[in-house]
């Protein structure tokens, strides 16, 4: 309730940024976990397919798991990142949007961390996309859509510089 | 007012004691080795950190690093005594180590 009531007022603010605070934010290292947590779901999923022993697909399974688990918390610390100290009223255009995306991404991660569904991946994807259109469009750069030239080969959201 | 000041944490360095957004109450006193200090840093500017045992301004959190360097008792803007988060007050005690920094 007292945090409700001065929230409301304009305090002076004391950063606690990484030790150095660098000003460099760039969305792009959102997608590139969203895709490599993605790339870690069809490795998993390809693994029945190969003539492993038994030993070997465990040792598979358990290193991608935990890779897998690993670039999905990264996409979503690191949109933590972005959305806890770049985005601001005011700083850019749509804050429900924004919301709305990290949201996106911080669910579409849980569920990558928790299961091995394909479209739980393409669904990172898609929200990491979503939240790099509107962290470039914050700072008035165009965007493109590339494929990524390496696999899994999706399509991410790039700048047009 | 009163000797005490309210700030507004910007940035994840103090996590896990302190997140963005959380507010603290500075009080105008000594700072004490452990204690988190809001401080008026030469290149930084108000920055808020912990003061380590060898009496160096550190985060708390993972991404932190000595950087900072010493702490200069003449930038102090505070020492931070009580968090007001979303969740409720949290006395900020320190670590407790005893020296004077």
């Amino acid at each position: 309730m007292l945090y409700n009531i001065l929230s409301k007022f304009d305090l002076p603010s004391a950063d606690a940024h990484c030790d150095i605070p660098c000003g460099i934010y760039d969305a792009r290292i959102v997608t590139y976990y969203a895709v490599s947590a993605l790339r870690q779901i069809d490795i998993l999923l390809s693994l029945k397919d190969k003539d492993l022993s038994d030993t070997a697909f465990a040792m598979q399974v358990a290193r991608n798991t935990a890779k897998k688990e690993e670039m999905a918390e990264n996409c979503k610390h690191q949109t933590r990142i972005i959305w806890g100290d770049f985005m601001k009223p005011g700083n850019q255009n749509d804050m429900a949007k924004c919301h709305e995306a990290a949201h996106a991404i911080m669910l579409a991660g849980s569920a990558v961390k928790q299961d091995l569904h394909r479209e739980d991946g393409e669904k990172l994807v898609a929200a990491a996309n979503e939240f790099a259109e509107i962290f470039w469009a914050s700072k008035g750069v165009k965007t493109k859509k590339v494929t990524t030239p390496y696999a899994p080969n999706v399509e991410v959201v790039e700048p047009d510089l | 007012m009163f000797g005490f000041k309210l700030y507004r944490v910007r940035g994840q360095s103090m996590i896990p004691t302190l997140l963005a957004g959380d507010i603290v109450l500075l009080k105008n006193r000594a700072a004490w080795c452990g204690d988190i200090v809001v401080v008026n840093h030469t290149r930084l500017g108000s920055i808020i950190k912990r003061i380590d045992d060898s009496g160096h301004l550190v985060g708390d959190g993972p991404e932190s690093s000595d950087a900072l360097g010493p702490y200069d008792p003449n930038t102090l803007i505070g020492v931070a005594i009580l968090a007001i988060t979303p969740a409720g007050l949290r006395r900020l005690s320190g670590r407790q180590s005893g020296n004077r920094a």
